[in-house]
């Protein structure tokens, strides 16, 4: 598999390797320097100044995710608990998966 | 049966990592044109395999396009840039092995990168629809595999240099440059709004232009004057033509966004690039027109990739006007200019490099030549088909959709007859692909000391009775 005529290549420094890693970064590392330091945040990522409380979840990235994990947890919660909606007109809530049992029930024997 | 002539242990002793590239990239080759095939038959049978949701059309396209360009252009044009460095060095590829480990993790990242556009996470970029979570590592395993290229470069025994050289020193050191840069500002820190198909498309026209375009020009400028045994003619031009790439290549970007909410001048820079670009495409016409003179079949894919090259530039100008640009945009001409481009032009290039480089890597000569004749043809036959078949499909659309008593489910019908033809094309193409893979494999088995199978062996080898 090995030609015995080759001649063996000359041995390289770690140095002119890891050299040439950095020339090819340059640009990148350049990019990173000058554009992402001084970049502006985007507007709709800005808390505005005086937001009224119903409104203070939207302000910023971090507001807006909290308020949809709480929203998806209490959607959660209700989509597998039972509690009244309304206890005088007999409306109640229980879990999905109830829900889609009794309608099969309901409809099985049409 | 060995080659004599040309073998010499520089080769020999730096074979390894260009083998593995080489091989990789005609494997990703098949890969792609069967993913290819898929995305063509979809195009007229939408019904083809839509219940798998791993291959509708948006992701098999992707899919093709990613493993064709990252997988087959980018390991060839490594390998066989790589070979022309070492070559023109005078000494054996220093650091192997580092350009081996760079290949290994480069291949599995773009097997990562086809998971995960597989999976929905494509980025919806031209060119860059690699997930952005394997493109920092296909950053650091370019640079692991330009390593001994670039050491070749530098170290080079012979202070004079080449047109080979230039192009291929220039294509190992731009792609990282223009990679790191939109990796930042379409994925770290994206940029906002029309910023981003802006830059989207600058990068998409510097892999062309200052990447894909300049690997394959390296392998032309070394094979036509060693075939031919003439010196380039006008070869004290091809400087000019190269820094005229390097300068403009870049700067035609803007051409893909003719008519879109984008600044004027961006188009308009884009127009003038193109144009000056010409000059770039009419010095590389001279320099390489031997190539067009006959020889072996190196040259002659040489020459069909040197004719798609110099239509493809014609086209690329005339088509970033605006007033042609009505015409041809958002149509399947964009399709037919890409694959005149990418395959028409820089894969027929390194085909051939590939033809003239094995037996030299390997000591062997080709296996089978009937599977070599194969190849020349059902690519030569099967990229004719294929543009004229979208040329002819894109003209359909353009009149439909400039006419408002047509409807669109008017010119789907009217561009079904040359959308099935397309695929034919593909089929071709991915015949031919399959023929070059096991041509290619037989002749790595024989440098393995692995029994290739029966139908490789030469017919007195094979009737010769075991002793």
């Amino acid at each position: 598999m090995t030609d015995p005529n080759a001649s063996s290549p000359r041995p390289v420094s770690l140095l002119a390797v890891v050299a040439i890693f950095v020339l090819l970064s340059v640009f990148g590392l350049v990019t990173v320097r000058v554009y992402t330091r001084h970049r502006a945040p985007a507007p709709q990522n800005l808390a505005p100044d005086n937001l009224s409380k119903d409104l203070a979840w939207r302000s910023t990235p971090e507001a807006r995710r909290e308020a949809l994990a709480k929203l998806r947890e209490a959607q959660a919660h209700q989509g597998a608990s039972y509690a009244w909606v309304n206890q005088k007109d007999g409306v109640v809530q229980l879990p999905i998966e109830r829900a889609m049992q009794l309608v099969v029930e309901e409809h099985a024997g049409k | 049966m060995t080659m004599k002539s040309e073998y010499s242990s520089t080769d020999s002793a730096s074979r390894w990592p260009l083998l593995v590239l080489l091989i990789s990239g005609a494997c990703w080759l098949v890969v792609s044109g069967a993913l290819a095939l898929i995305a063509s038959i979809q195009l007229h049978t939408p019904s083809f395999m839509a219940v798998c949701p791993v291959f509708t059309y948006g992701r098999t396209v992707e899919l093709a396009e990613t493993s064709f360009v990252y997988g087959w252009l980018a390991n060839a044009g490594l390998g066989l840039a790589t070979w022309v460095l070492g070559r023109l060095s005078g000494e054996p590829l220093r650091a192997q092995n580092w350009a081996i480990a760079g290949a290994v993790f480069w291949n599995l990242a773009v097997a990562g990168a086809l998971v995960g556009v597989a999976l929905g996470d494509a980025t919806g970029f031209a060119l860059l629809g690699l997930p952005g979570y394997v493109q920092l590592i296909l950053f650091f395993s370019y640079g692991a595999i330009a390593v001994p290229g670039l050491l070749a470069w530098a170290g080079r025994l012979r202070s004079v240099s080449f047109a080979s050289h230039w192009y291929a020193a220039a294509a190992l050191f731009l792609f990282p440059w223009f990679l790191s840069v939109a990796h930042v500002m379409l994925f770290s820190a994206p940029v906002r709004g029309v910023l981003q198909p802006i830059v989207a498309g600058w990068y998409a026209q510097c892999v062309w232009t200052l990447w894909l375009a300049p690997l394959a020009l390296s392998v032309a400028y070394y094979v036509v004057p060693k075939v031919t045994g003439k010196v380039l003619p006008s070869y004290e031009f091809a400087s000019l033509g190269f820094w005229c790439l390097v300068v403009v290549g870049g700067l035609t970007g803007g051409r893909h966004l003719v008519g879109g909410p984008v600044p004027a001048w961006i188009a308009s820079i884009a127009v003038v690039s193109c144009a000056l670009l010409f000059f770039h495409t009419f010095v590389v016409f001279l320099n390489l027109r031997g190539a067009f003179s006959g020889g072996g079949i190196a040259v002659k894919f040489i020459a069909f990739g040197l004719a798609a090259y110099v239509l493809g530039a014609l086209v690329d100008a005339i088509t970033s006007f605006h007033s042609v640009a009505l015409y041809t945009q958002f149509t399947y001409f964009d399709e037919a200019q890409r694959q005149l481009a990418l395959y028409g032009a820089a894969s027929s290039m390194l085909f051939g490099g590939i033809y003239f480089a094995l037996p030299r890597i390997t000591g062997k000569a080709w296996l089978n030549a009937n599977l070599v004749r194969a190849h020349l043809v059902l690519v030569i036959v099967g990229l004719v088909l294929l543009i004229g078949s979208y040329c002819t499909a894109a003209s359909a659309q353009s009149h439909g959709t400039l006419a408002p008593s047509i409807s669109f489910a008017t010119i789907t019908e009217q561009t079904r007859l040359s959308l099935v033809v397309a695929t034919a094309a593909q089929g071709l193409l991915l015949l031919g692909n399959i023929a070059f893979l096991a041509n290619f494999y037989g002749t790595a088995c024989e440098i393995l000391n692995i029994s290739a199978p029966a139908w490789f062996k030469p017919a007195p080898a094979m009737e010769t009775p075991a002793s």
